[in-house]
């Protein structure tokens, strides 16, 4: 099993790939190729909220000894002295970005408007709802994708639109 | 990565009136259950209790609670069955059910309430017995009968003998079962009588209680008429008698205890169960409060309820690795684990379109390719309608969602989370697609359409017809009309009219379901995932 | 004596519960609510609960202590340093309700206490002080010429002070008014005294102390000084002994002025004096610590004395059983004090559970500690986890050693100043021991660690966060199913 995995410290992110090879472990970093030998896992145990393990490794030839906390978003490696705190990323990317967030909110099915919630100019964070569409005897909620300003607005209470009409324009903050 | 998805985000906000309406209405949704579960357990009347316990038999769930392993889970399976049917006479339909492990392998247990009409099977004891023993058969569960009931329920002959899937099944299940090395072990601790005792005589090792199980295919009232014999029910078919004499039973037991403890002994002395594999990952609770998802679920049908914010507190640390999620917008897919296992969730997010059904077969393909497990998450009032549509071929690409679901050999898990009406509830595996197992929330409301959209049919064609013939309908009649249909599907579109008919396991409190699932998952690896084949797409 | 209550938490709680076991006295332990379960309080043989985190509620409030003492069967109490231990009115309390105090007379404390009567009494017994000069408040016009004479830059100083509040270093006049208003607020704010007084500021000066033990039986000794010029935030992280500044001549004349300034006030038990020192080996009395201090444990490395012990002893009025002569100390030492704060964020507290720690060992090595894996760090109280110090035949081999402990300790949880103690004593001047109180400032300004090991680091991270990855016999049916790991589980419950 493969594994790959992006650790950002500080302002650098290390890209770790790591996959079984023989008795040991063939692993690169940001592209460059190491080998990895696992001599030890001891001492594994869960202290507050963290599962905490302590590793022999030996990398590229050479020991260390290192002590290890994964908590949710971060692995704290305690090596030679030194704390290296890894983001492991599912923080940055959990803020929300399954990419391709639109500034224009679209009927994604036909359907009649229920109720608009913002006015031209007014502005909006992501995630706030902008307007209530029926259709098939339910009342969905589209709610913005980005935070900005509406610029333009053609959803009107009351009316009927076809699925893939833009109703709501909103213009990022420069 | 090494953990599969990001967490999702989460729009919820608790202090929102909407939230504290929605959480309130669902809180009272919980306790009508809690209600209605507790009354169900309790099984048979009082004096039927009271004179059960002083012959030193237990009731039927203690039974179960000493032949489980101590401090190890049970899956009941559709504790509310025969809820409002037969007068109310037969809660749970007098027949208890359920995933238990015993000496550390899951087993099915079906234990007869002898408290209820002497175990005697209503036409909905033998459907739940059959579920049960059909979940044992799909995931290859050893099958342990604590065996206490009098057979069939005789007023109701009818609905409990003749038919393919009535009485006569049961045996069925366990000769195929036996012949596929499922184990089928029966503990007699009662009566069993007539058709009843197969059960046993069917098992693959069986143990009877002294002077207390009897086993014959004509009791002593019988005997008598028949042949004038004069005979005890001891004498007639004992545990000493099956034991030393027939050959009927195989272990003699002193009392329910001791019978129990014999039953553990056979299945700890079973062949190990193979498991499928399946890669697992630490398990991990959801990073968000399960206990959100009472806010989340809206208490009004007709508003939508946001799938990802109900994925996020199911699955493991809230990580959903979502597939396709700019395509077909109405169906959510993705990967996630529960308590450490893969899963592919299939959640809807408003009407199926072609798009979304294009997606679900996509994405069901992928978790079969995979042998990972699929979990459908139905809210869904049916596949969209309309010229446009039609012509986009709807129709065909709904079959090829149905096509998928059916053929799928994954273990397949269904939860009606909402609505479910018409063609969608086949799309999203209902009943009739095979789910390994399949739960109702105490909100969802199944039918073939929703009562107001069933109404306006009715309406319509008799408008049609009245106008064919040059009459109209004056608008108070209207209503006359169609309030006995809304009132009918206001009925039966009941998850508690549903659970009772078995069209479900089990009404699920939202919070237990992600424990429920996870169990569901870790039982059908007792089976190996078999490589998926599908029939022909119509493209 | 029997029974000693500890009115202290952290390291130096379990440091006194060691003591008084070692010469068989029962120990004490008091907790706050932040602090149930510590390692301070498993230490002891009882542990008494005192009030709320916020240390007003609880270290620093005498009633609750005395209450504890009453209530556990103490008949003594040990202060530790910081919150009551340089009190006058606590020692005196202990003293009222029947009980021994460890630590000096309560006179002593109030003179050594206010910086203007510490100054006036050493002064008296012709110890030089900095050249300075006590200011009524708010004269502004006064304090201009005083500085004028001291000659700038001079400092800004708070009466009651202590720990860097309420003081302000002055470049020139302009900036005078200004630093006297803000040092009185804060001192107004920190002590309640907003008196301050201005001092002559030494540039590049070492910060030199003079270890001193006295018993009631007229027996006063020192033992050596200390040189603990490593600060940030007027607060040490690094000290050691012999101080590579002080010379043989030096050296008897700052103890000698140590033990005429502890005569003057009759000090007895273990006190410390403290001294700047300048670059031509000129020194001024700063102040003294009527208590014991943080760093005593690298005198007991190169003298042998056990000076908390020592303390105990002279509590309960027994002599202190030897003389200066018998004072001879080998070698070096040098403690490092791990905090948790981050040294690349202003020295910021850290708070938290401890998730991982180990410690240091090896010859020549010791670790006061006074958390334990799990152990939470509350933010209430001074962010000290424990210190480590080692010793050497030199001052070049304790360093080594000491860099060699650091390196081997692991804290996971709060950050700590971890890295930042081992890059200052590899540091070229401190290795040449050139050593000032703005070392830090000068050759520290604005660090970050390096993450030499970052690479192995983030190996070591993927295997931990991979699937075990030597899997022969390890198959995934193994791990414990929901079947196994959720207990009597149940609809309904």
């Amino acid at each position: 099993m493969s594994t790959e995995l992006h650790l950002r410290l500080g302002s650098r992110v290390l890209q770790v790939g790591t996959a079984p090879d023989g008795t040991g472990i063939a692993a690169t970093v940001d592209g460059t190729a190491h080998r990895v030998r696992v001599l030890g896992r001891s001492g594994s145990a869960a202290v507050a909220g963290a599962s905490v393990e302590e590793l022999a490794l030996e990398i590229d030839g050479r020991p260390h000894r290192a002590l290890v906390a994964r908590l949710r978003d971060r692995v704290l490696v305690a090596l030679a002295g030194r704390v290296y705190a890894f983001e492991t990323g599912e923080a940055v990317a959990a803020s929300g970005d399954r990419g391709g967030r639109s500034g224009t909110v679209v009927a994604p099915m036909p359907g009649k408007i229920v109720a608009v919630m913002v006015a031209l100019g007014d502005t909006v964070e992501a995630g706030q709802p902008v307007l209530v569409l029926e259709a098939m005897k339910m009342e969905t909620t589209l709610v913005a994708e980005v935070a900005g300003r509406v610029t333009a607005l053609s959803a009107v209470a009351g009316t009927t639109v076809d699925a893939g009409a833009v109703l709501v324009a909103i213009a990022p903050p420069a | 990565m090494s953990r599969a998805g990001v967490r999702l985000p989460t729009r919820v906000r608790p202090t929102d009136p909407e939230f504290r309406a929605n959480a309130a209405h669902m809180a009272e949704l919980v306790t009508t259950l809690r209600a209605a579960r507790a009354r169900a357990a309790a099984g048979g009347p009082e004096e039927a209790r009271a004179r059960h316990t002083q012959r030193g038999k237990l009731l039927a769930r203690e039974r179960i609670e000493r032949l489980l392993d101590p401090g190890t889970p049970f899956l009941e399976l559709s504790p509310l069955a025969a809820h409002g049917c037969y007068g109310d006479e037969a809660p749970g339909a007098g027949i208890v059910t359920g995933i238990g492990r015993v000496a550390g392998r899951e087993c099915v247990v079906v234990a007869n309430d002898a408290t209820v009409k002497g175990g005697t099977y209503y036409p909905l004891t033998v459907k739940k017995h059959l579920r049960a023993q059909e979940i044992a058969l799909e995931n290859r569960l050893a099958c342990i009968y604590l065996v206490d009931s009098g057979g069939a329920f005789l007023p109701l002959q009818a609905e409990v003998f003749p038919d393919r899937d009535h009485f006569g099944r049961i045996f069925f299940h366990q000769a195929r079962m036996s012949a596929a090395g499922i184990p089928q072990v029966a503990i007699v601790l009662g009566s069993c009588t007539a058709g009843g005792a197969y059960v046993p005589a069917m098992c693959d090792e069986t143990v009877i209680v002294r002077e207390q199980g009897t086993i014959f295919l004509g009791g002593p009232p019988l005997v008598r008429a028949a042949t004038g014999e004069e005979v005890t029910a001891e004498e007639l078919g004992g545990g000493d008698v099956h034991t030393r004499v027939s050959g009927v039973a195989d272990h003699l037991a002193e009392d329910d205890a001791d019978a129990l403890r014999i039953a553990r002994e056979i299945v700890s002395a079973l062949p190990p169960a193979a498991r499928a594999r399946l890669d697992r990952e630490a398990p991990e609770d959801p990073a968000y409060d399960p206990q959100e998802l009472y806010g989340i679920v809206s208490r009004d049908p007709r508003r939508a309820t946001d799938a990802r914010e109900i994925i996020a507190r199911l699955v493991d640390g809230s990580r959903f690795h979502e597939f396709k999620p700019l395509y077909g917008p109405t169906l959510v897919t993705g990967f996630a684990h529960l308590h450490g296992y893969p899963v592919g969730i299939l959640a809807n997010q408003g009407v199926l379109f072609s798009e979304s059904a294009l997606k679900a077969t996509h994405f069901i393909q992928l978790a079969c390719a995979r042998g990972v497990p699929l979990v459908f998450l139905q809210n869904i009032t049916g596949f969209i309608v309309g010229k446009r549509y039609e012509h986009g071929g709807i129709a065909k690409d709904g079959a090829k969602m149905v096509n998928a679901v059916a053929n799928a050999a994954v273990p397949k898990f269904t939860v009606m989370i909402g609505a479910s009406h018409g063609a969608g509830n086949y799309g999203m595996c209902g009943r009739a697609y095979a789910p390994r197992l399949l739960f109702s929330w105490p909100n969802s409301r199944i039918s073939v359409m929703g009562g107001e959209q069933a109404a306006q049919t009715l309406l319509t064609v008799k408008l049609q017809q009245l106008e064919a013939r040059g009459e109209s309908l004056p608008e108070a009649e209207r209503a006359t009309l169609t309030a006995p249909i809304r009132a009918k599907y206001e009925t039966e579109g009941s998850p508690y009219y549903a659970t009772a008919r078995l069209w479900d396991d089990g009404i699920l409190d939202p919070l237990e379901t992600r424990d429920t699932l996870a169990l569901g998952v870790a039982a059908a690896l007792n089976a190996p995932i078999l490589p998926t084949t599908y029939g022909v797409f119509r493209m | 004596m029997q029974r000693v209550l500890i009115a202290n938490r952290g390291e130096i709680a379990v440091r006194v519960a060691r003591a008084c076991h070692e010469v068989g006295l029962a120990a004490v332990a008091v907790y706050s609510e932040a602090d149930r379960g510590a390692p301070h309080t498993l230490a002891a043989d009882a542990a008494v609960s005192i009030g709320g985190a916020p240390a007003r509620e609880s270290y620093l409030n005498v009633e609750a202590l005395l209450a504890a003492a009453r209530l556990s069967g103490a008949d003594a109490v040990h202060p530790g340093y910081g919150f009551l231990a340089e009190s006058a009115a606590f020692a005196r309390a202990v003293e009222g309700a029947g009980l021994v105090w460890i630590g000096p007379p309560p006179a002593a404390i109030a003179t050594m206490g206010d910086k203007l009567a510490a100054r006036a009494a050493v002064e008296a017994a012709r110890v030089p002080c900095v050249p300075g000069t006590e200011l009524a408040p708010g004269d502004a016009r006064a304090a201009a010429r005083h500085a004028a004479r001291l000659g700038y830059p001079v400092l800004v100083k708070a009466a009651a002070g202590g720990g860097g509040k309420g003081m302000r270093t002055v470049g020139s006049e302009a900036e005078l008014a200004e630093a006297l208003a803000a040092a009185g607020r804060e001192a107004e704010a920190a002590f309640g005294d907003g008196r301050v007084y201005l001092e002559k500021l030494l540039v590049r000066p070492r910060h030199v102390e003079v270890q001193v033990l006295g018993d009631r039986h007229g027996t006063l000794v020192h033992l050596g000084e200390r040189e603990c010029s490593i600060q940030r935030r007027h607060q040490k992280i690094i000290e050691e002994t012999p101080s590579p500044a002080v010379t043989a001549r030096v050296r008897a004349e700052l103890v000698g002025a140590a033990l005429a300034a502890a005569r003057a006030v009759g000090y007895v038990n273990a006190g410390t004096v403290e001294f700047l020192l300048d670059a031509d080996g000129r020194f001024y009395f700063l102040e003294m610590n009527t208590r014991v201090q943080v760093e005593h444990p690298i005198t007991e490395l190169v003298t042998g004395v056990d000076i908390v012990a020592a303390q105990l002893r002279i509590a309960t009025g027994a002599p202190l059983g030897f003389t200066q002569a018998d004072v001879v100390p080998r070698g070096h030492a040098i403690e490092a004090r791990l905090y948790a704060e981050d040294p690349a964020a202003s020295f910021f507290p850290s708070a938290g559970p401890i998730l991982a720690l180990r410690e240091p060992g090896g010859p020549g090595i010791r670790v006061d500690s006074g958390v334990a894996t799990g152990s939470v760090v509350p933010l209430d109280y001074d962010p000290l986890l424990g210190k480590i110090s080692a010793w050497g035949a030199d001052r070049a081999s304790a360093a080594a050693r000491l860099g060699a402990a650091l390196r081997e300790t692991a804290v996971l949880g709060p950050t700590t100043n971890l890295a930042f103690l081992q890059d200052v004593i590899a540091h070229p001047a401190f290795l040449r021991g050139e050593t000032h109180t703005g070392f830090l400032a000068e050759h520290f300004p604005a660090w970050r660690d390096r993450a030499d090991d970052a690479l192995a680091a983030a190996l070591a991270a993927a295997v931990a966060v991979s699937r075990p990855v030597a899997s022969a016999g390890d198959t995934p049916a193994a791990a414990p199913t929901p079947w196994e790991t959720l207990g009597a589980w149940r609809l309904g419950r």
